[in-house]
């Protein structure tokens, strides 16, 4: 590859790689994982970087999603995770009680389900756009996102709409 | 605060534990590399298999396979041909091959030495396709192909050129009968593509695209005229761990997306030419407790299943009798309606975990 598209790739990976591995981040909870993802996801640029280094950005997105989530299309459907045990209650410390069991069951969920929640509340993307990034119908999304949030109700309480949580911490 | 606001907060709070690397660029790189090694390679390699086909035993490439269902004897046999490349390939039934396509790297890490072909009818030899497309759907009749790229479904033409549409690819797009059109599943319904001009017409189906199963996909009826889509029961439960069932097509009018009626069908029509000739057979997919989906024939008129052919794809073939090819790519039955096997033929080796589209001479 030219010189000038190496520099290229570099700074591309420079100034979007903390981007990506937030969402990478946020689909597979582990850092090793999420590295792993987005390098995999690179690597498919990189070998393609001379077609697509002009809308690079789009076509990783695109592959991290699909890479995460193409071992419920290769099998099918992937099974829920079975939790070993319930997350924690919210106890005398509400917020951070529950913002714990918030996490753990949502890294429960199958990986399209949580892809779904990463790109509508991570990324802010439309149904429209987040079925067009997993390649799927805007119902099924709709209806993968309504199945997440009804499995987190189930996993961590009822009362999850009643206490307010402080936004500290958080962006 | 709700619990979507919660949900977004959790998900941020998971997004800030991310911690970059020095050297992902370099790993990332190195990688990169890797691939492309595998490319340049797997094209040579394909080029060798398209004039000679590998030496390779087939129990070495497919050990993870399930062994392939007992089938009757068939009345004929046709040994697996050598030199396919420069002529068209005529399977049982008097078909031809119009295109062996790779499986999707977007949802496998497979090098390209499973590359992608499609038939030249100007010269009869097969072509292979650039990289660039993931997938291939070999047209019927005049045209070449449908492939889809990074964003967007492109008909290659008669003559070797490509018209990128605007329409994103979904599940496996099929070639109208007379293959003068594309029929597309879209998020809010379908899409026809006229294969000559590239002009797309789309058809808003919500009702349907709301009740569709996770087999959602529309195919042509046999008169080219009419679409057909599956139709899940919307009153039973959900599961992650079972595939939703479906218990009617809804047919629509492919000029106008207008609904025309509802059968009773148990499944998810299949594939390509999944109707017979005369529209009262489907091919339907039919997946196991295995997670293996075997197609079966469905009479429509008497509701009763009459064969399950074990098979990974099957097609009605213009006479009513059927072509089916086994999971490994390894060889293809012609059937009758009952599911009697009438002839079976061994398929060149580098066909193996490929998919294969059929049309006429």
């Amino acid at each position: 590859m030219k010189q000038s598209l190496e520099t290229e790739f570099t700074a591309f990976v420079a100034e979007r790689g903390p981007v990506l591995l937030r969402i990478a981040h946020a689909l597979t909870g582990d850092p090793r994982a999420a590295e792993d993802l987005v390098q995999g996801a690179l690597a498919k640029a990189y070998a393609k970087w001379p077609r697509i280094h002009g809308d690079a950005e789009a076509y990783v997105r695109r592959i991290l999603y699909n890479d995460r989530v193409s071992g419920w299309r290769r099998a099918g459907r992937q099974r829920e995770i079975t939790m070993a045990e319930l997350p924690e209650r919210p106890g005398r410390e509400p917020d951070i009680a529950e913002r714990l069991a918030l996490r753990q069951a949502l890294l429960t969920l199958p990986d399209r389900q949580r892809a779904v929640l990463v790109l509508r509340y991570l990324e802010d993307r439309t149904v429209e756009e987040t079925a067009e990034v997993l390649g799927c119908r805007p119902g099924t999304v709709a209806s993968q996102a309504s199945r997440a949030l009804a499995k987190l109700r189930e996993l961590v309480g009822g009362d999850l709409d009643e206490h307010s949580w402080s936004m500290e911490g958080s962006r | 605060m709700n619990l979507e606001d919660k949900v977004r907060v959790t998900v941020h709070d998971l997004a800030d534990g991310a911690r970059f690397p020095d050297d992902l660029a370099a790993g990332a790189r190195q990688r990169g590399r890797r691939i492309r090694r595998r490319r340049q390679a797997g094209v040579a390699a394909a080029a060798v298999a398209l004039v000679a086909s590998a030496s390779i035993p087939y129990a070495l490439l497919h050990r993870d396979e399930p062994a392939p269902q007992p089938q009757p004897q068939p009345a004929a046999t046709t040994s697996r041909p050598i030199d396919w490349g420069k002529s068209p390939l005529t399977l049982p039934g008097k078909v031809i091959v119009t295109a062996v396509s790779r499986i999707d790297p977007r949802l496998a890490d497979v090098p390209s030495a499973d590359g992608s072909v499609v038939l030249d009818r100007r010269t009869g030899r097969y072509v292979q396709l650039p990289d660039d497309y993931h997938r291939v759907w070999g047209a019927p009749k005049v045209n070449r192909a449908v492939v889809s790229g990074d964003r967007h479904l492109g008909i290659i033409a008669a003559n070797g050129e490509i018209t990128w549409t605007d329409v994103t690819p979904g599940p496996d797009p099929q070639w109208s009968p007379d293959g003068t059109r594309v029929l597309a599943t879209s998020g809010d319904g379908f899409a026809i593509i006229d294969a000559a001009s590239g002009a797309v017409s789309r058809h808003a189906t919500f009702d349907e695209t709301y009740a569709c199963p996770d087999e959602c996909r529309f195919t042509w009826l046999p008169d080219g005229k009419r679409v057909a889509i599956p139709v899940r029961d919307i009153t039973a439960d959900r599961s992650e761990a079972k595939l939703d069932m479906a218990v009617k097509v809804a047919i629509h009018d492919a000029s106008t997306g207008k609904r025309l009626e509802t059968i009773p069908v148990p499944g998810a029509p299949a594939d390509q030419d999944a109707w017979s000739p005369d529209g009262r057979r489907v091919v339907l997919k039919h997946t196991s407790e295995s997670g293996w989906a075997n197609r079966v024939i469905f009479d429509v008129e008497t509701q009763q299943i009459l064969a399950d052919l074990g098979e990974q794809d099957a097609h009605f073939l213009p006479d009513g009798r059927l072509l089916g090819f086994d999971r490994p790519g390894a060889r293809v039955r012609l059937y009758d309606v009952r599911g009697r096997v009438l002839e079976e033929m061994s398929l060149p080796r580098s066909f193996a975990n490929r998919t294969v589209s059929i049309g006429m001479p």
